[in-house]
Order: C-alpha cells, then structure tokens, then sequence
C-alpha cells in the first residue's frame, strides 16, 4: 500500500474545514486536514515531519518503500528524558558491556527493548541509521523479542542521544525488565532442544521398524531381528524418557492436584506401549511398538512447539509492568541535594522529587509542589486531576506539569501499582485452560489402540495364530495418531500466521478455540474507540486571538494545549507566533489558564472560570460545539468574551463499521471506561451502545467485576490500551491490546493489534470462525481414516508393510488440507474503509 | 558377524552427531530470532536512494 500516491492528487484540493478528511500523513497515515506543504507533503504533526526529514537527510527514504503499513507518529521528543541511559547503575540488565572493535577503540554494547516495531522496513531502518550517525557503530534488531543491541562508542555519542534520534523515528527505546529475561530463553531453548531429541528418536525408530517389517515379509535372521529390536525399543526409551518427560510430569502433577489434565492419558498410552515393548524385548514372539511411541511423542511435541512459537515474546504477562515503572529516582537526601538512584534503594519515609514528565515512582504524600497528575494509565481518566501539597499520589500516574517532592508512603510491592499487577497476573492465571479436543481424544486414542491392539491379537491367536502377529503390528501402524495430535496445532498455526499478516498477534492460540461461541465485547473508550488524543474540532474567533492563544497554550503542559499547538481544522499553522510578549502565565488546573500578551490579559478555560453569560453572541456557536460532542473552551480578552473553541478526543473512524459488524455477527458490545460517565454516555449514544452496557468512572477492580459477570453469557473480549484494563484484559476470555497503548497491556493480553487499528477485531473473529472450521474438518478426517483403516487391519486386510505406507497419507492429508486453506483464505479480505 | 552390527551403531552414533551439533546450536541462540534474518535477506546492503529493485523485493516478501 502506497501512500505517497495518493497524496500528491489531493494536495492540490482545497481544505475545507467542513470537509470530510481526505489526506495522509506521508509518515504515519493518520487522516488529516492540514494541506500539504511547499514540496506537496503532507504531515499530520511537526513529529512526523521532523521523521519524515530525519530519513531524508540520512538517505533513507526508501523506508517508505519497503515498510507495507505505516509508521507511529513519533512521540512528543520533549516529554521523554533519556539521561538515565547514560548511567550504567541505573540500567539493570540493560548496562553496556565493553566490546572491541577493530581499531582498538573501546565500544560499548547494550541490549534495549524498543516499542514500535512492526515490519521489515523498521528493521532496516533501524539497523541502517548507524551508518548516518557518528559513535553510533551498528546496531542488531531482534524482531522477535522485539529488542535491538546497540553498539557505540562512548566518545563521541551519549547513547541518550541515539534513544532521541531514535525515538523522532517514532521507535521508544526502554530499558528491559528483569522479567522477560533468560528463564524464558531456557525454556525455548528447552522445547526445542526436546523436539530435536524426539524427532531424532522418531525418524530412526522409523526405519528400524521398517526393517523389521520388511525382515517379516521375506524372513530375517533371528541375531539381525535382535539386535534391530534392541535398537528401536533403545530409541523409544530416549524418546519417552527424554522428551516424553514433560508429559508424565504434568501427567503426575494432574494426578497430585486431582485435576484432570490432557497429558494424563497421553502419558498412560506412553507408559503401557513402553512396558509392552520392553516385556516383548525378551520374548521375541511378541511385537515392540517403540516406533508408534516415539511418533507420537515427536507429533505432540511439533503441535506444542507450532503453537508457541507464534507468541511473539514469551514474557510472562507481568514482565511489561515491571517495566513501566521507572528504575531511576530523584531521592532527596537530609541535606536537601538530589541524588539519581535506583528505585529499588528508596525506603518509605524517604523524599522523592518527580519533575514534570516523569512517572511517579511510590504512593506517597505531596510534600511540596502543585501540579497534575495523568492518572489515565490507573483509572482511565482523560483529564489530568490536580494535586498539591498533603494529597496522595499513587506510583503509576504521570506527573504532568511540575515538580513536586514526595514523601513515600509505599514503595515497590506495597504500591497499588504492585496490587494492580499482582491481580493482572491473579487473573491471567486463573483463565480456565482449554482442554484441547485433540489432546482429549489422542491420549484415550492410544489406550483404545492397544485395547483394540490386545482383542486383535486374541482372535487371531485362536483363529489363525499365523497372522495374529503380523495383524496386530498392522493395526498399529495404520493407527497412526500423528493427524488427531496436528490437527489443532496446526490450524491454529495457520491462522495465526494469517492474521499475523494482517497485523494482529495472537500469542495464544486457544484465544481462537474461545471465541467459539458469540459472547460480549467490551472496548475501553480513551484511544481505543476514540483516538486518545484530544482535538481542537472548532473555532470561532478571530486568527490573532487563535495564535495568542497558541502562543500561551505553549507553556502549559496539558492535553488540551497539546491539541491547541497540533492546530485547528481546516487551517495550515505558521509557526510566527508572538511568544516573546507572553508574560504571567499560570495554569490553573481544572479550570484553565489565564496569561499576558502584550497588552491584553487572556483567560482561557472552561465555564468555573470563564463566566459564560447567557445570550451571548456566540451562544449558537456553544451549541453547536455541544451538540458534536466536544467540549466548548472559552477564550477572554480583557474580560470579554472574544472566542469559543471545541476540544474532543474523537471517535476513531473505524469504530461505527467495526461495532456494526460484531453486532452482526452476534456479540454484544459495551464499554468499559475509567473516564466520567457523561463522556462515555455521549460516545455510547453516537456509537448506537445501549445505555447499560456503557459503564463510566470504573476503576480496575471494577472492570475486572464486569468482565467476570459478563462471563456468565458466554466468552467475553476485552479490548483496551492502559494499565486500568490491564487486568480486564487478563481476567477476560481473550484480551485484545492496541498496539500504542501502555506496555502493561500489551503484556496482560494474548492478542495484540499491530497497527492499532480496531478492524483486527474484526479480523481476530474472522479467523477464529476459519480456526474452528479447519480444526473440524482435520479431526473428520483423522478419524475417519482410523475407523476405516483399524477396521481393515482388525479384518486381516491390511499387512504391515501397506500399512507403514498408509500411516502417513493421514498426517499429510491433514497437513495439506490445513495448508491449502490459507492460499484461499489470503483472497478475501474485507476493504478498510481509507 | 554381519555387517549390520557396524552398520547400525554408525548409522546411531552420525545421526546423534547430527543431533549434537543442533542441540548445541539451540544452546548458542541460532535459532533465538527465526523473524530478522530473512527480512534482513531482503534488504541491499549497499546504501542507495530507492533503487526498484528493492521494491520489488519487498513486494515479494508480502
């Protein structure tokens, strides 16, 4: 999808403020209504401008050829502080190692998560911008872990300086938690290294048997049957010792707690083919089945292995909320000098200063200082509250406007930030487990097997003892369970590449097996039905109260002047502002700001500060900006009013199509929103949502209380960005996170939407339909082929040798049908509206 | 004695070989990050503007 084309025939247009948005952004491909620039660009915020520069000074535009979606409008650079990357004690597992290079200059390497990431053209990207900074040596991006290692040269670039540069690209580099660390790494390791040992096992035990069975055909002499037996049950042993382990240890941990579990019978059938194969090891009358067994634990451990490796990191979902809270702090010594230390080493009752910009890292007391807090990550809350001195902050919040010193009352495991992880990871672990069909069915499978196996062989023993061997070892061969132990993993391996593809990443594949059944969806409303950032949507006033405005919202540190620099409809901003004659600015939170330009006294704000009398001029304006939803803003002059301004954070455009089409599609959809009920109402009604299932003012324990009752009618998705649903998101049947949302989500949710657009829901519904097709047909299948062909075998109809050959017509089948499936499904896909 | 009692526990020991050396490559991190390797396959070492080739190729790899 190109961009850049469509852009240069609108440039041209005209912008109309009334006008339905009809431009990209050249960078991120957000809709704007700013018209293009001298070079016929079109930029929705100086951010991406300044991206979009950045790459072609450096050379690098062709980005913008290789990169199949868009890229993140890059984060406002003033509002993160990089410093602390300079300071290898406060870096935790991310401090610089000291490398060599080829001149003998010491370099320095140091591994970083970086938050943005989402095709091949970041990667390129970013692993090409060394060449056009100088110290900047290289750098390695590991797409998977999502994490780059970058190496540089202390001398001539701070690495805090590579993180800004970085994040203007639109990429944030952090810090990695100790979470998400080797222990993971093991584990995969661990699971691989156990597929390689047992299919290792498998393939050699295959042709051993095949030996064996071709040596029953033409005769084999008994020392060659020996030794060839010894060899292949040698191989079944490894395979169901080593990599068979894990199943007789969830199998005896099933047996401890009581609970039934799939590896039960799986470890049973493992167990008894073991035993028979052993016992027939020294009676040569009797068959070994060494290779039926090491198949079937290669087949469950490649269905294992299929499914985990889609999860796009293997971090355990608290990982991300440990990172959220920041490593370094600003402690206050007794004698008054702030010191940067290490979280971990503040103590309650120690004083923190936090500036503006940072998160708070305790609950404490406000000991000194005024500002406003952005609760939002917390609660949900768009609106900053103000705080000052004796109230309570809680570690989490973002402190938006200026410095204030804490006395810390909690700290690290006591905060509340700490509760609400403990209850995202409460909740993620008390997710009922779907016992898999496939799991169900191919342990009791194997028993039923050697049952079966057993009957065979007695009837043949007393009708024809001659063939009583040959049909028994038929039967178990053509029994082969390897289709029933891919059919699950295997489709759920295609759909998830497929919607991989498209842009949402599932990283558990039982998500789809849960959204069998229509149930409710519940959408958080800040910057997941809405954009999450607020708009300046009218005007009415004159252009020079407009850019004195401008001019003194660039003080404050608010949402709202943020919307107010990004500019109002329909007008392209220059940025001649008259800052110099800006005096006495003071924001009052709440309420508003009141300043001095030049000669005139401004008071900008809501209605507690600006006195709105009733019948004036601009009365009809008020109501208009009213009845659209936003939030009317009024400006004084002097004490007149002289203007009015419409604030929104706007409904995203996709939002009406997408609730449409899962109404269609029979889920019940409500909101579940931190934010004041009176917004969430007026977005629910513009939405078509039904008053009650439009819930305000929640807090996360609150969420999580309607997720749980909403449980009681069937599967519940939860599909949300902030720290406040972050254990909705955990405690939900399946738990959908937009990309560009906080970390902590992104981590509490097994489904992640790549490109923040709310048309993956749609997508996740759609493929979980497909998933649950495909997995019926392969168990028809499977299965049918079994009953057809045990029933031969048990009839004397199949001999061994046919019967090897048939065994993996099943697998393949199955294989192949799963397979096809996706070139068909890559055709339809539903047209996003542009 | 017949040649299978060489012939097996060769065939044994070069497959466990095989199996060693890809157990030590899982331990060394080859297979960590299956993702970055092949969409770095795609992308021309040498610097260069937009050169349509590598367009092409990234239409190849979606």
């Amino acid at each position: 999808m190109s961009t850049i084309v469509s852009q240069s025939g609108d440039a041209t247009e005209a912008a109309d403020s009334n006008a339905s948005v009809n431009r990209q952004c050249i960078h991120c491909g957000l809709a704007t209504r700013r018209p293009a620039d001298a070079n016929g660009n079109v930029f929705c915020c100086h951010g991406c401008q300044g991206a979009y520069e950045l790459i072609q000074s450096w050379g690098l535009d062709q980005y913008y050829e290789l990169r199949d979606v868009n890229g993140d409008a890059p984060w406002e650079p003033e509002s993160v502080d990089f410093s602390d990357l300079d300071d290898p004690r406060l870096m935790g597992r991310s401090a610089p190692l000291v490398v060599d290079s080829d001149d003998q200059v010491p370099l320095l390497k140091c591994k970083l998560a970086v938050d943005g990431l989402h095709c091949a053209a970041c990667v390129w990207l970013l692993e090409r911008a060394p060449e056009r900074v100088p110290g900047w040596v290289r750098s390695g991006v590991n797409y998977h872990q999502q994490t780059i290692e970058i190496v540089f040269d202390p001398s001539q670039q701070k690495l805090s300086s590579i993180a800004e540069r970085v994040a203007k690209l639109g990429y944030q580099l952090s810090l990695l938690s100790d979470a998400d660390d080797d222990r993971n790494l093991r584990e995969r390791h661990g699971q691989l290294i156990d597929l390689a040992v047992a299919g290792f096992c498998a393939a050699n035990a295959m042709w051993v048997a095949i030996a064996l069975y071709a040596g029953s055909f033409t005769g084999i002499a008994d020392s060659h049957q020996q030794i060839l037996r010894f060899a292949g049950v040698g191989l079944g042993v490894v395979a169901v010792v080593f990599p068979g382990r894990v199943f007789f240890q969830s199998a005896w941990a099933s047996l401890r707690t009581r609970t039934p579990h799939m590896d039960l019978p799986v470890a049973v059938g493992l167990a008894a083919g073991l035993l028979a194969s052993l016992h027939g090891l020294f009676d040569s009358q009797r068959d070994v089945y060494f290779d039926s067994i090491a198949c079937l634990v290669f087949f469950l451990l490649t269905g294992r292995w299929l499914q985990s490796r889609q999860q796009r990191r293997a971090g355990d979902e608290v990982a991300g909320l440990i990172r959220m809270s920041p490593v370094a702090v600003n402690r206050i010594a007794p004698d008054g000098v702030a010191q940067r230390v290490p979280l971990c080493e503040v103590m309650v009752g120690d004083r923190v200063r936090v500036d503006a910009g940072e998160s708070v890292p305790v609950d404490g007391q406000v000991i000194q200082g005024t500002s406003t807090l952005d609760r939002s990550l917390l609660t949900g809350e768009s609106v900053p509250v103000p705080v000052g001195e004796g109230d309570q902050v809680e570690a989490g919040t973002e402190n938006v406007q200026g410095p204030l010193t804490i006395q810390a009352t909690a700290v690290g495991a006591d905060t509340r930030l700490a509760a609400i992880t403990d209850a995202v990871a409460d909740a993620a672990a008390a997710r009922t487990p779907i016992v898999q069909l496939a799991n169900r069915i191919g342990g009791w499978f194997v028993i039923v097997v050697l049952v079966l196996a057993m009957i065979t062989g007695g009837y043949w023993v007393m009708h024809d003892s001659t063939q009583a061997v040959s049909n028994v070892v038929a039967l178990l061969i053509v029994a082969c369970p390897c289709a029933l132990a891919l059919a699950t993993p295997l489709a759920v391996a295609v759909a998830v590449g497929r919607l991989a593809k498209q842009k949402v990443l599932v990283r558990a594949g039982d998500c789809l097996e849960r959204l069998a059944k229509p149930g409710t969806v519940f959408f958080d409303k800040t910057g997941t039905l809405t954009e999450g950032r607020m708009k300046v949507t009218h005007w009415f006033g004159s252009d020079r109260d407009w850019n004195a405005v401008r001019a003194i919202q660039r003080h404050v540190r608010h949402p709202i002047a943020a919307a107010v620099q990004r500019g109002r409809p329909g007008v392209i901003e220059t940025d001649e502002s008259i800052e110099g004659s800006i005096a006495h600015v003071n924001h009052r939170p709440g309420l508003g700001v009141t300043a001095r330009d030049g000669s005139h006294d401004y008071m900008i704000g809501n209605r507690r500060l600006v006195q709105f009398p009733n019948g004036h001029s601009l009365q009809g304006c008020v109501d208009e900006i009213e009845s659209s939803g936003s939030t009317p803003i009024f400006v004084a002059r002097d004490g007149d009013i002289v203007a009015v301004m419409g604030i929104a954070d706007q409904i995203r455009r996709e939002s009406p199509a997408v609730l449409t089409k899962l109404q269609r599609l029979g889920w019940q959809v409500g909101i579940l929103s931190g934010d004041d009920a009176a917004t969430v109402a007026r977005v629910a009604s513009t939405l078509g949502i039904a008053d009650d299932k439009a819930l305000g003012g929640l807090l996360p324990e609150d969420k999580l209380a309607a997720v749980e009752s909403a449980k009681r009618n069937g599967p519940v998705v939860m599909v949300g960005d902030g720290l406040n649903d972050a254990v909705a998101l955990a405690a939900a049947d399946v738990g959908v996170a937009l990309r560009g949302g906080a970390s902590a989500s992104l981590t509490a949710a097994p489904v992640m939407i790549g490109d923040g657009s709310l048309l993956g829901v749609v997508r996740l519904m759609d493929g979980s339909q497909k998933t649950r097709h495909s997995i019926r047909r392969n168990f028809a299948v499977s299965i049918g082929y079994n009953l057809l062909a045990v029933a031969l075998s048990m009839a004397g109809l199949v001999t061994p040798l046919l019967a090897a050959l048939l065994m993996p017509l099943s697998s393949l089948s199955v294989t192949a049908m799963t397979l096809s499936q996706r070139k068909s499904d890559e055709t339809n896909n539903e047209v996003c509206p542009q | 004695m017949s040649v299978l009692f060489i012939a097996l526990p060769v065939a044994i020991a070069m497959g466990a070989t095989a199996l060693w050396a890809c157990v030590r490559c899982i331990r060394g991190g080859q297979f960590d990050d299956l993702e970055s390797p092949p969409i770095r396959m795609l992308i021309d070492d040498a610097p260069s503007s937009s050169d349509p080739q590598d367009a092409t190729s990234a239409d190849a790899k979606r």
